[in-house]
This record gives C-alpha cells, sequence and structure tokens, in this order.
C-alpha cells in the first residue's frame, strides 16, 4: 500500500482543486500498475493550516489500511471512468462543521473506463454501507492510534429539530476501539457457562454490534437520538429482541445466560442502546411473556421480537421512585364506554404521569402499572413481600396499603388523552429516549390488564429480578469498553520514554479494572445459569400472580438478594471502571474525542435506574437479616 | 426440457481473523498462529453470499443443493457452521488431521498448499457432481490466489476470477459476469461446468442473525479424509524468511502545489509538463 498523504503534505489552500486530484490521481494510478491486484492505493493532502484533508482511496484492502486512516474514506476505483472525490474540510476545535466537496474528475484521456463504482473504507473494516451524505473528519497529528473523530455533522445540525435529511446525524460511521471478536476476562466463563453454542450466539451478536452499533456510539450520544429506523428492526431480524421469548411468538426461547450475552454485547458497543434493549426485551417483553394472556402474547409479542415496535415499562413516577409502591399516584378506575361499533364495554380510565421512562417518546407498546383504588376497599393487602421492595412504605399508614393493576397498552389505540411530554436531555445513555407519559383519563378495555386486577404489585414485583440481573450485564459491557480503549492505549501512549503500560501504576490500574470486570462477569453469569437451571427443574417460572411469594416460586424467590447484589456491584464497579479509564488517558481522557467520558455518563445511570444502589442495599439487607437465624 | 440445475459447491477457508494483529515468529519462520481468533476468509465469505443469492434469484428449482467445503484440521467446522448458518444446505469438512503436511524447518504443520486444495476439491466435486464451484478470489493469510485457477485447469472447466457480478442466463446453462481487471471490467459469459472466484465489490455478505446459526446446528456436516478422495497432501514449496512489513516513512512537509508537483516529477511519480 502506498500512503503518500503523510509523504507530501503542503501549506497551502488547496485551490486547484481538480488540478491536484488529477494530479493525485495519476500518481496513485502509476504505482497502482506496478501491483498486485487487490493491492491498496491511499492518498491524502493535508492543508494543516486549515485542517482540511484530502483523502484518496482505491482498490481497498482491510488487512493493510494504513493506521491515519481511522476516518472514512471515500473510495475510488482504478476503474472508474472519472474519480469522485470527497473534499472534506473540517473547521478546527469548535463546532465541527463539516462541509463535503464532491469533484467529478475526468481521467486523463485514454484510460477512460467503464463504469464507476464507490464505496467507503474505514479502518478494520471491510464492507461498510454506502455513506452518500456529508461527513466530517479530522485527523490530529498526535502519534496515538485511537484518533478523534467526529463521528457527525457536529452538534448545530444534530440538534437542529428541522434536521433535513432523516439520517445525516447517523451516515459517518466513527472509530470503534476494539476489533469485534475478543474480550477481556473470557477466562472466568470458559469451565462455566460459555459453551461452543453460546460463544457462537455471542460471536454473532458482537460481530453485529461492532459492525453496525459501535461505530455510531458518539453520534447516537451526541445527537440524543433514539436509532429506531436504522437499528431496531435489524435487532429483531438478528433475533435478540426476542432472544427469552417463546418461539412460538417468534422469539428464540433462551434463557437468562443468553440474554445477559446480548445485553453486554449490546452495551459494550453503545451502553444506550443496551439500555433500551433492556426495556424492551426485558422489563416489557418478559412481562407480557410472564403475565399476559394467551390473546395479549399472540398480538404483541411478534412485532415486539421482529422490532417492528418498540415497548417500555412504566412504573416510576415524579413522586414515586424509590418508593414507587408507596407513593404511586397514577390510578385506574373501572369505567363503562360505548364503542364506536354501539356496545357497551367495561374497561379502565387512566390517570397520572410515568416519568424517566425509557423508550417512552418511541414506545408502541407500554406496561402500565397504577392504583385500583376501587379494589382496595374490599380485601387486606395480601402481598407481603412486596413491603420489603419499598423501603418507606412503612411510611404509609398500614391499613392503606395500594393497590396497583398493571396494564398493557398499545399506544397507538390510546387516542389524544394519552400524551408523551418532554423528552429528558439527560447527562448519559443520550439517545437512550426517556420521557414523562402523560395518562389524562385514557379509556382502555378490560383486555388491557396484564395478570389479574388488583394484583399488580405481584406483577411488578415478580419481574423486577429478572429486570435487575437482565440490566446488569449493561454495566459489563462498559467495562469491557473501557478495557478495550485503555488497553491499546497505555500500550501507544509514550512518556518519559516508555509506554505507559509499563509503570507499575498505570498496571495497577489495569489490574483493578480487570479484576472488577472479572469479578462481575463471574458472578452476573453464575447466578443467570443458575437462575436459568432452576426455572428449568421447575419448569414453571411463574406461578399464579395471586401466588404468597411476590409472585415468584419460593425457589426462586430466593435469587431477589442475588439479582440486587449482581446489579449493586456490577453498577458500581462500572462507574469506577470508567473513572479509571479516564484517569488512564491523561487529558485525552477528558475530551469527547474518546469515548471515556461517555461511558462515564452512561455507567452512572446503572446506580440509579432500576433501583438505586441504597434500596439495593436496604434489599439485600433486609432480606439476609429475615433469612438469618440468632445463634444460641 | 428443464431448465439447467446449478448444483453449488463452495469452498471456505479458515483464516486468522483480518482484526488480528498478527506477530512474526522470533525465528522469522512464519507467523505465530497459536491461540488467534480465526474466521472465514472474507472472499469466501463473499463465495457463499454468492451462492445464497443465486438461489435466491433463481429459486430452489435452479438450485437444488449448495454444499460448503473446508480442507483444513478439525476447527474448520467452526468455519463450516458459519456458511451454514448463512444458508448453505449442507457442510463437508476435508480433515487433514490425521495427514499433516509438515516442514521440516518450520517443525509445524502447515496448511496444505493451493494445488493440493485444488486436488482436493476436484475429488469432492466428482463425489457431489457439483457444475459450479465458487470460491474466494484469494485468502487473506497467504495471498496465494492460485486455487479456482488451478481447479478448473484440473477439471478442465470455464472460469471467472475476480467476478464483481454473477448472473445466470435464462434457461440456459450460461453465466454472464464481470471480472475486475487492471484495464477495467471484462464481460465474460461462461458455459457450465465453472469455477468461478469472488472480488470484494461482488456483494456484501449478510450478517448472521440468532434464528439462522440455531438452524445451522441441525445441518449437516460430513467428515471424510483426503486419503477419502485420493490425495495426498505435499509441500511444494519453502517459506524461506517471513519478515514484518517494513516501517513508515518519514513525513516531509511541503509548502506549495508547485512544490508537491516539482517533487512528484523528480520521483518519477508525474511526467514532465
Ligand atoms: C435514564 C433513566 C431511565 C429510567 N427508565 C425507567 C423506566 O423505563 N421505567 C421506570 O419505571 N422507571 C425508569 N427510571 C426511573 C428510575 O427507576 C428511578 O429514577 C429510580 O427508581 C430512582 O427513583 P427517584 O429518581 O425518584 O429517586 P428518589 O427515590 O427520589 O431517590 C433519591 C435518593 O434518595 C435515596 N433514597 C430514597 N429512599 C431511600 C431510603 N429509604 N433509604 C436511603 N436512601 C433512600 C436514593 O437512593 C437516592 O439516592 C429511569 C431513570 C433514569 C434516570
Ligand atoms: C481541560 C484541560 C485543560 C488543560 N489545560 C492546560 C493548560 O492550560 N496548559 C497546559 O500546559 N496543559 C493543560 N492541560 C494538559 C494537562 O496538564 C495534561 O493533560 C496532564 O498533564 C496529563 O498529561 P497527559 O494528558 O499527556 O497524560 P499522560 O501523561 O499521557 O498520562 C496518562 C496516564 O499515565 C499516567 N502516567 C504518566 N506517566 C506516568 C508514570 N511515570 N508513572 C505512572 N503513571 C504515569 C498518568 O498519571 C495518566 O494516568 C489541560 C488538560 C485538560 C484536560
Amino acid at each position: 500500500m502506498l500512503w503518500l498523504g503523510r509523504a507530501f503534505g503542503f501549506r497551502e489552500a488547496p485551490k486547484h482543486s481538480d488540478v491536484l486530484s488529477r494530479l493525485w490521481w495519476r500518481c496513485c494510478y502509476h504505482h497502482a500498475r506496478k501491483w498486485y491486484p487487490g493491492d491498496c492505493v491511499c492518498g491524502c493532502i493535508a492543508d494543516h493550516r486549515t485542517g482540511s484533508e484530502w483523502r484518496f482511496e482505491s482498490r481497498e484492502r482491510y488487512t493493510e489500511v494504513c493506521p491515519d486512516a481511522r476516518t472514512p474514506l471515500r473510495v475510488f476505483s482504478r476503474q472508474h471512468g472519472y474519480c469522485t472525490v470527497e473534499h472534506a474540510l473540517k473547521r478546527e476545535q469548535v463546532g465541527a462543521v463539516a462541509s463535503v466537496t464532491r469533484l467529478e474528475v475526468p481521467l486523463p484521456s485514454g484510460l477512460q473506463r467503464n463504469r464507476e463504482r464507490t464505496g467507503v473504507l474505514s479502518p478494520g473494516k471491510r464492507f461498510r454501507r454506502e455513506v452518500s451524505s456529508s461527513s466530517s473528519s479530522s485527523s490530529s497529528s498526535s502519534s496515538l492510534p485511537p484518533q478523534s473523530t467526529v463521528a457527525s455533522a457536529g452538534p448545530a445540525s444534530a440538534h437542529s429539530a428541522s434536521a433535513p435529511s432523516t439520517s445525516a446525524w447517523w451516515t459517518a460511521p466513527g472509530p470503534t476501539y476494539y476489533d469485534g471478536r475478543h474480550t477481556h476476562a473470557d477466562e472466568v466463563l470458559l469451565g462455566t457457562v460459555l459453551d461452543s453454542d453460546r460463544s457462537g450466539l455471542r460471536n454473532t451478536v458482537r460481530a453485529f454490534a461492532h459492525e453496525y452499533i459501535a461505530p455510531y456510539a458518539a453520534a447516537i450520544d451526541e445527537a440524543n437520538r433514539f436509532p429506531r429506523e436504522q437499528l431496531w428492526t435489524e435487532l429483531g431480524n438478528l433475533g435478540v429482541l426476542g432472544v427469552a421469548t417463546a418461539n412460538a411468538y417468534g422469539g428464540l426461547g433462551l434463557g437468562l445466560v443468553e440474554h445477559c450475552l446480548v445485553m453486554e454485547e449490546l452495551s459494550r458497543a453503545s451502553p444506550s442502546i443496551g439500555l433500551s434493549y433492556g426495556a424492551h426485551s426485558n422489563l416489557c417483553m418478559m412481562q407480557i411473556e410472564r403475565h399476559g394472556s394467551a390473546a395479549q402474547k399472540e398480538r404483541l409479542l411478534p412485532p415486539l421480537c421482529s422490532g417492528v415496535w418498540v415497548g417500555a415499562l412504566a412504573m416510576s413516577e415524579t413522586g414515586a421512585g424509590s418508593d414507587v409502591l408507596g407513593s404511586m399516584r397514577t390510578s385506574a378506575y373501572q369505567r363503562k364506554r360505548t364503542t364506536a361499533a354501539g356496545e357497551l364495554r367495561s374497561g379502565w380510565s387512566i390517570r397520572g404521569t410515568k416519568m424517566w421512562i425509557t423508550n417512552g417518546p418511541d414506545a408502541d407498546v407500554v406496561v402500565v402499572y397504577a392504583r385500583t383504588p376501587e379494589l382496595e376497599s374490599h380485601s387486606a393487602s395480601t402481598s407481603t413481600l412486596a413491603a420489603v421492595e419499598s423501603a418507606s412504605s412503612s411510611s404509609l399508614p398500614k391499613q392503606s396499603k395500594p393497590k396497583l393493576t398493571a396494564f398493557v397498552l398499545e399506544t397507538a389505540q390510546l387516542g389524544p388523552r394519552y400524551r408523551v411530554a418532554q423528552k429528558l436531555d439527560k447527562l448519559g445513555m443520550r439517545g437512550s429516549n426517556t420521557c414523562e407519559l402523560v395518562f389524562d383519563d385514557v379509556w382502555v378495555p378490560d383486555d388491557a390488564v396484564l395478570g389479574e386486577p388488583g394484583l399488580g404489585t405481584t406483577v411488578l414485583m415478580a419481574g423486577l429480578d429478572a429486570e435487575r440481573l437482565v440490566l446488569s450485564a449493561g454495566p459489563l459491557g462498559i467495562m469491557q469498553a473501557c478495557l478495550d480503549v485503555v488497553l491499546p492505549y497505555v500500550r501507544e501512549r509514550q512518556q518519559f520514554g516508555s509506554p505507559i503500560g509499563t509503570f507499575p501504576l498505570m498496571q495497577a490500574k489495569l489490574a483493578d479494572m480487570y479484576g472488577a470486570l472479572a469479578a462481575s462477569r463471574a458472578h452476573t453469569f453464575g447466578v443467570a445459569a443458575s437462575v436459568d437451571k432452576l426455572t428449568r427443574q421447575i419448569g414453571e417460572p411463574t406461578p399464579p400472580a395471586s401466588s404468597k411469594h411476590g409472585g415468584l416460586n419460593p425457589q426462586l424467590r430466593r435469587f431477589r438478594k442475588d439479582c440486587a447484589s449482581v446489579i449493586l456491584q456490577n453498577a458500581e464497579r462500572a462507574t469506577q471502571c470508567a473513572l479509571q479509564a479516564i484517569q488512564a488517558l491523561g487529558g485525552n481522557g477528558y475530551i469527547s474525542d474518546y469515548p471515556t467520558g461517555r461511558l462515564l455518563r452512561d455507567a452512572k445511570l446503572y446506580e440509579i435506574g432500576a433501583g438505586t444502589s441504597e434500596i439495593r442495599r436496604i434489599l439485600i439487607g433486609r432480606e439476609l437479616y429475615e433469612a438469618s437465624h440468632a445463634t444460641k | 426440457m428443464p431448465p439447467p440445475c446449478f448444483r453449488v459447491l463452495v469452498g471456505v477457508k479458515r483464516v486468522v481473523d483480518y482484526a488480528v494483529k498478527v506477530r512474526i515468529t522470533p525465528d522469522h519462520s512464519g507467523v505465530d498462529t497459536a491461540n488467534l481468533k480465526t474466521s472465514m476468509n472474507p472472499f469466501c465469505e463473499l463465495a457463499v453470499e454468492a451462492a445464497v443469492q443465486l438461489r435466491e434469484r433463481l429459486g430452489p428449482e435452479r438450485v437444488p443443493e449448495i454444499v460448503a467445503a473446508s480442507v483444513g484440521p478439525t476447527a474448520c467446522q467452526e468455519t463450516l457452521r458459519t456458511a451454514l448458518a448463512m444458508g448453505v444446505d449442507r457442510a463437508v469438512l476435508v480433515n487433514t488431521d490425521a495427514a499433516p503436511v509438515s516442514d521440516s524447518k518450520a517443525g509445524s504443520a502447515l496448511q496444505p498448499e493451493p494445488l493440493d486444495v485444488a486436488r482436493t476439491l476436484a475429488a469432492l466435486q466428482s463425489r457431489l457432481q457439483s457444475n459450479l464451484i465458487l470460491l474466494g478470489k484469494q485468502a487473506i493469510d497467504d495471498d496465494s490466489n492460485q486455487t479456482g485457477q488451478l481447479l478448473a485447469g484440473i477439471l478442465n472447466w470455464s472460469q471467472g476470477t475476480f467476478l464483481s457480478k454473477i448472473e445466470a442466463e435464462k434457461e440456459q446453462d450460461l453465466l454472464q459476469v464481470d471480472r475486475e481487471v487492471d484495464e477495467g471490467i471484462e464481460r465474460l459469459r461462461l458455459r457450465l461446468p465453472s469455477v468461478l472466484t469472488c472480488d470484494l465489490r461482488l456483494n456484501k455478505p449478510r450478517y448472521i442473525t440468532l434464528p439462522n446459526l440455531m438452524r445451522a446446528k441441525t445441518k449437516p456436516i460430513e467428515t471424510l479424509s483426503t486419503s477419502d478422495l485420493g490425495v495426498a497432501l505435499r509441500t511444494y514449496w519453502q517459506i524461506v524468511r517471513v519478515d514484518e512489513p517494513p516501517a513508515r516513512r518519514q513525513v516531509t512537509m511541503l509548502k506549495t502545489v508547485d512544490e508537491l508537483v516539482a517533487k512528484l516529477q523528480q520521483l518519477g511519480v508525474l511526467d514532465r509538463a
């Protein structure tokens, strides 16, 4: 391969651009003639004063991509009748506005060829989707390999409401920091859960996530947009959305281990996509699968499996977060209504708001919990264990323990009284859309009830264990992503004349990060495999919702503390790991060209969502205390 | 007369993954492949994709069978599974574990050379009665770019190499293919039976989906040995020495376009005006 740009730069802005590109084409051609078919010609003219850069590439050859070629390149082939050159101009520093000029340069006479073909090549990548709109690129003169790349068209255009083309923010893939093949700390799984089927599954998801998600993670974060059109049906097609859903409804019918493997790989590529995936495939779909009627499952699960629909679960409210059971205000009342067909149907009218709902803005199906006060007066609560979840439920007068009912709603049928309020602007997990949902006396028929009326608490509680376990693979992916960035960096970055990875203090950091990841991975998959095994033995994961044990078989019930422990530990370790990653990158760790800052922002969510660390500790401590005996 | 059928055989090779940074062994005898991630040669992926697309276009009546074959150690089963998950019907592993090619100098088992792979595939063809063999144009490990051509020679079949397009003609046993050659695109019409080798721009291999991966587990992989096929593996070449590519050259900053032009002319890259 010939990499010309680094050999000859020039300081003057390129004025006679077509002359230049012709010149470059000719010199590339000249060299290429001597080469073996399949060899690659790259050229780059960099104007270091304005930061503009020209890159040329032909006959891509992925094994030999120049380490400098971190940015996507327009490819032209020697066979073109003309070459298409994209001239990407990057204004230095702020804004990163990209302007792309497209030139079509006739080839020197006698060399006209019969067709033109372009493609885009980026490092470590073989086949990239055609990129047609603007891309911006930057190239730092640093000797470090993970080069900064502005992945989208810049904040100004990304945030503008009138984004012209649907996917301008999506088209420019950024760098990825792993090769899509390895993870660290696999050793802890090899002898246990990682058999050949599962590693095949994991490799498949990993290859997909590496190719189709990771390059866009920075753009997703920057634009704070959920790439529904770009990804969701693709994930459905890949089979991951229904990984734990029964085959009958279009799923794969696998267990928690597989669900966690997928969650980890998606989160490694983009924690935001991982979170949205968790809310969709676990929080929403598993609750429907577990408690839904056959009719509900047949209606709702197939489009959720295929990714045509997006699912969400709405539990929290502005006034009801940690104390979700005790303080829930959203209520549903039994109301009859005459339908368009003239028949009188009984149903429910839901009133209230739900806050911080992942996937809320995009949701086609929402599982909602609401108080049903009309049912409360009839009987005393049977659910004793529900109180365990809510540390402060004791603050409620004992006699008025709220009775909840779970509903599963198709948002398209709710009418104007259902609204998506503001989309929330978040510290991290940007692009995993979160919003407030408003139910302004929304009427739903009886068949929207999930489980039985009045037994919403058990529905809610039964879902939380699996939710915590699956979500805890999110921080695992983040820790893995931290190592993906840090390990190559400390190898390349030199200070005091040696790679910083040779310094014992740095190696201590690596050791801590690795240990945290390995412990978390072993813990997560250990618990997941145990729950899976037990579930298979019992054969009936969910007894009728009226069961005494918080909706769970008593044998599975004892994993509640373990599921909470896994996510408690993983979440806190991931935040620490991301902090360490920032530290290991020094000044680069603190700037947004590198993903470490984003990883920290994303990691922090897991200490808050699905129960805060404090609530998890209270829960675990209480479970242990209550199960213990005094020694005599 | 019913339209002619394509009985497709696809060769797939297991290679060190393209993303792995390989290291040269200290004695310069080769690349250290121990514990490296392997995967299907990307050009072979193109061939599998081409076969599957051929069936999608022509239907199962005209493409009744697609078989993938790999010549190599037991670990090639993993590569064959990938092919099965992409849509191949069944697979044959020609296992070389029992008959490793050994090279006294390197002291390690080498992979079979293109001539023997071609002979093996030719023997396999006569068992399977395939009339269309699809291969990658080359493997990314040894970059030999020989197997397809040798195979066509051994079988005395028509051949189309470096393909960027494959089209089957209606109702005839003819293929129209575009070859990427230095001068441009060469369009050929080939009569079956044919050997085709695939180049990068032919297609974009599909990603494997989990349902297909699970389905692939139920598809059969038949194992044969080279002696079953009457082929003896030999070494025809000897690797003298393997080295890293030279490090990148020093950067020279030039101030103006004129300087650049002068420099290029001086280097003989550009003709003097
Ligand atoms: C990005 C994101 C996505 C989310 N997605 C969803 C979703 O899809 N569906 C959904 O229903 N909810 C969702 N949530 C809401 C989430 O579950 C709540 O934010 C969480 O339960 C915490 O509740 P809170 O925010 O009201 O905090 P609060 O309950 O107000 O807690 C504030 C602080 O007080 C502490 N605290 C509270 N009670 C106690 C106590 N008894 N003892 C000691 N400390 C205590 C907490 O630990 C915390 O540190 C999401 C939140 C975020 C940020
Ligand atoms: C927002 C911001 C503002 C800044 N402002 C200024 C400014 O105004 N003026 C200015 O001159 N600079 C400025 N800097 C640069 C700052 O001083 C450097 O980033 C800092 O000194 C760290 O250097 P580095 O980034 O090269 O990290 P590196 O030196 O590459 O360090 C990377 C990691 O290696 C570790 N490490 C390095 N050497 C050793 C060793 N021998 N033993 C153990 N560990 C080692 C470091 O502790 C760190 O964890 C700024 C940086 C930032 C992020």
